[in-house]
């Protein structure tokens, strides 16, 4: 008998454990909020809510603080980033869902017998090739590349290389080049969720609308993309809270002055980029880090709304779908209905998967370019008795803080996941009040998660690796969270109930059985949050710390109670001091090759799995 | 088929177009025949703290203001974070003008050059002698338990000992010496480490201090990093850094701390290397940094 009440104990305290975890994203969300508010208080007191919010001028000697310009600019380039990154990243997407072909095939119709021998040859090579796995992966490294990289890329090939000759000004910078980057940068996220949209519309929508007469263009514009309407506009939306977020890029191609977005070429300093500049010159305890703050609780409400009014987007609209395509206006039934413009859409799907082919080899050209060549062993692993700069410390940091990161995360998302696949009743409204809450933490955008960090973790650790890793901590949990649920998930129902029927308890079925069935999908979490936890920079930046370049050396490296700078925070610290540009495109290079591995990594897993299926 | 052919053609167009942008960033188009655009600083930093303080002209209303006094973050004007960052700007763009510490110039002498400034060469010699007018402070705070830290202390000997003098005044002018600062002896500490945090403008000198320091005196460790002056008041106070960073006159929370200069440090106003700009009056940085007015270049 005391065996079964222990097992019993063990299986309630276990639930709760989980409960816990579930709840975390909560805590994350409200203590967030809480702390952020509380330290632009004195701002606001000081400054007036209203004057904070409608004011126009931001001086730091006059203490006079005022976001609206930048509130304005953070919309507009939002705004024109979503209008450009969208309708290249949503039609990209039905590209590749239902044009991309699996294999290339050149025709060739001439009598040339020497061109007829090299078509031939080159549709040998060319049936090698799974033309949707690599467009498939050509998004994911796009998502994968930081955002530093996208910087540089912005300010040396768009700004210096292309914009300074249309600007009457010759300068370049701007709301364009802002808006161009951040749409580059969002392509991916729009891209892959519409995909899932696209994807998720049953077969028959699209069957039934050829059956009646169709072409493909017609059944995919006039039915398919419809009817994924709900899922097209919560992709958008997700598309938007990241390009209202992102801070380095935009940092390094805004301008950086306080100007209302009046026209393309006017600098401007959005949200972030007014976090992000000045922090480093702020006085602790002063009203204008309190102001900065404040800036943080403006870009926090704005995109805790974002990401709040996805909920918003009804799952279905309502409405007879496909009765516009079976109807004519006079009420009569036209079974086909004809039109160019799907025709011409589908063209255009073709030019926008092209582009964002384009951008990806572009900025990858780029760093290959300018990086391989000043790649060296001394460089990368030299170590302190290497002469010039070394990569070493920034690669113990990285390792330090992923592991750091990994070891306190992963349980705690596993657990969460646990709760909501195994013990929470699917559809119950706490599972859906904490899905809401996952879903706003993972939209918090990593500079504020920088400041909390920075509030938090900065004051009780001092600046170091581990305040650096409690704040990856937040900002990958939504990833393992919903990438493992998702393992869970795809585990047979029959394999827990076989468990059970054999006697084990509850707890023991998810440990034996049900974890080990998830393993790959558990693997694709740590990988995919190793991916952001090296990508990371904002976030770091006033946690981990910022090493100068030259002082950083991998004996103070190895201690991590010390300040280290990741790659990527080192390679924007080459750009923030100016001294080795060489070096920097070589660290570029690096991650893009770590971010490339990682992506195969996630790739085989999958694939290994799809085989095992 | 046709399609797809079609489509990798135009693929092929515009990456070879995107090859071609890249191909340009050498240079960057012409040759500004005007100076348009000012670069600063972010609001805070000691250099820009200093430049405002120092830069002075006529205003339309004809009395005479600092930039300080004026509201600088203008359409024409870009404010930047750190140093490096105007030097990105500037190297990229002849039609640009920023400023940077003096000392910084050096090390980047291959992408940007320093103008005079009313007439003078932006040196050493003459920052010492009072021609060129545009310098500041460098200063380190630290707490008074600092003075019993014996690498902390002998670091600071160093400073004023020969060698260390010498490094200093290749790029910066040096200041008398404190009288509690002790003279320099090489090998009296053999352990330590100490940890120097904030204006990026005082890094350089310290890199090379440090640097000479460590071998002479080896099993010391001395490492530095921040993003400016601000930064150190908190990093010293948090007991992070033994020595805060800043590079303008000690103010506010920071005179509760112990304060000593340890040189003086000039401010370049620096352009794309191969501008044919040579010389700025104030009166021209004035109406630059605060109107926008264009500046020829000659």
């Amino acid at each position: 008998m005391t065996k079964v009440s222990s097992t019993k104990v063990k299986d309630v305290s276990a639930k709760y454990l989980f409960i816990v975890c579930a709840c975390l994203s909560i805590f994350a969300v409200f203590g967030i909020i809480i702390y952020i508010l509380a330290a632009s208080i004195p701002a606001f007191r000081e400054v007036g809510f209203f004057q904070f919010l409608f004011g126009t001028k931001w001086q730091f000697n006059t203490d006079t603080y005022g976001v609206l310009a930048m509130l304005c600019a953070t919309l507009v380039v939002t705004i024109l980033a979503v209008i450009l990154g969208g309708i290249i990243g949503v039609f990209t997407a039905v590209f590749m869902v239902f044009w991309c072909p699996d294999k290339l095939h050149i025709r060739y119709r001439g009598k040339n017998k020497s061109m007829q021998n090299f078509v031939a040859w080159m549709n040998s090579w060319l049936s090698k090739i799974n033309l949707r796995t690599i467009f498939d992966q050509i998004i994911k490294l796009l998502a994968g590349i930081p955002s530093v990289i996208y910087g540089y890329f912005g300010i040396i090939v768009l700004v210096q290389g292309g914009l300074v000759n249309m600007d009457p000004y010759h300068r370049g910078f701007g709301v364009l080049a802002t808006c161009i980057v951040l749409s580059i940068m969002i392509i991916p996220t729009i891209t892959s969720l519409t995909k899932n949209a696209l994807e998720a519309v049953p077969a028959q929508y699209f069957e039934g609308a050829l059956a009646m007469g169709n072409t493909k263009a017609q059944a995919v514009f006039r039915v398919v993309f419809p009817a994924a309407r709900s899922g097209i506009i919560s992709a958008l939306i997700l598309g938007i809270g990241r390009a209202v977020g992102e801070t380095m890029a935009v940092q390094m191609v805004a301008g950086g002055s306080v100007n209302f977005p009046t026209g393309f070429f006017i600098p401007i300093r959005p949200l972030t980029v007014n976090i992000n500049m000045e922090m480093g010159e702020v006085v602790p305890g002063s009203l204008h880090e309190s102001a900065l703050m404040a800036t943080g609780f403006v870009l926090l409400v704005l995109v805790l709304i974002i990401t709040l009014s996805v909920n918003l987007v009804p799952k279905e609209f309502k409405g007879k779908r496909g009765e516009k395509v079976l109807h004519g206006t006079s009420g009569e039934v036209v079974y086909r209905k004809k039109g160019l413009i799907p025709e011409i859409l589908k063209y255009f799907g073709m030019v926008c998967a092209a582009i964002v082919a384009i951008a990806l080899f572009a900025v990858i050209l780029f760093i290959c370019i300018n990086g391989i060549p000043n790649l060296s062993w001394g460089f990368l692993f030299g170590g302190d008795n290497y002469e010039g700069h070394s990569l070493a410390p920034a690669f113990l940091t990285t390792f330090y803080i992923i592991v750091f990161t990994l070891i306190i995360a992963l349980p705690l998302g596993i657990g969460a996941a646990i709760f909501l696949n195994e013990y929470a009743k699917p559809g119950s409204k706490f599972v859906k009040i904490i899905r809401t809450f996952i879903d706003t933490l993972a939209g918090v955008p990593s500079i504020v998660f920088g400041l909390f960090g920075y509030l938090l973790f900065a004051q009780i650790f001092g600046k170091n690796v581990f305040a650096g890793a409690f704040t990856m901590v937040l900002v990958i949990l939504p990833t393992i969270i919903r990438s493992t649920e998702e393992a869970l998930r795809a585990v047979p129902m029959e394999l827990r109930e076989a468990s059970y029927g054999l006697g084990a308890s509850k707890i023991r079925t998810i440990f034996k059985v049900v974890l080990p069935s998830a393993f790959p999908g558990i693997a694709t979490a740590t990988v995919l949050s190793v991916g952001r936890i090296i990508s990371e920079s904002a976030a770091l930046i006033y946690t981990a710390g910022m090493m100068a370049v030259a002082s950083s050396s991998v004996s103070s490296a190895i201690d991590p109670t010390n300040m280290g700078s990741t790659l990527t925070v080192f390679m924007y610290s080459f750009f923030a001091e100016g001294l080795a540009y060489e070096e920097a495109y070589a660290t570029a290079f690096v991650l893009l090759i770590i971010t490339f591995v990682l992506n195969l990594i996630v790739y085989f897993i999958q694939r290994q799995v799809k085989k095992k299926r | 088929m046709n399609k797809k052919i079609m489509a990798i053609g135009l693929a092929a167009a515009m990456s070879v177009t995107a090859v071609g942008l890249m191909a340009g960033c050498g240079e960057t188009g012409e040759t500004g025949a005007f100076i348009t655009t000012a670069i600063s600083r972010t609001a805070g930093s000691g250099t820009r703290g200093a430049f405002d303080e120092l830069v002075k002209g006529k205003d339309k209303d004809g009395t005479e203001k600092a930039l300080e006094d004026m509201d600088l973050d203008q359409v024409w004007g870009f404010s930047v974070g750190t140093t490096g960052q105007v030097v990105t700007q500037v190297a990229g763009n002849a039609s640009f003008l920023g400023y940077i510490s003096l000392g910084s110039v050096a090390a980047n002498t291959d992408r940007i050059k320093a103008v005079q400034v009313e007439g003078q060469d932006a040196t050493v010699e003459n920052v010492k002698s009072g021609n060129y007018e545009l310098s500041r402070p460098f200063n380190l705070i630290y707490k008074e338990s600092a003075l019993q830290n014996e690498l902390a202390m002998d670091f600071l000997a160093y400073m004023w000992s020969d060698d260390g003098l010498e490094i200093l005044r290749q790029e910066y002018i040096d200041v008398e010496k404190p009288d509690f600062v002790e003279s320099y002896t090489a090998g009296t500490v053999k352990s330590g480490s100490i940890y120097l945090h904030g204006s990026t403008s005082l890094q350089p000198l310290i890199e090379d201090l440090a640097e000479a320091y460590m071998a002479e005196n080896p099993g010391t460790e001395i490492t530095w990093g921040g993003g400016g002056s601000g930064e150190a008041l908190a990093s010293v106070n948090s007991d992070e850094a033994v020595f805060g960073m800043i590079s303008r006159a000690a103010k506010g929370d920071e005179l509760n701390l112990e304060v000593t200069q340890i040189a003086i440090d000039g401010i370049a106003v620096v352009v794309k290397k191969d501008s044919a700009l040579t010389n700025v009056t104030f009166q021209q940085l004035f109406d630059l940094y605060a109107y926008g007015t264009q500046i020829e270049c000659k």
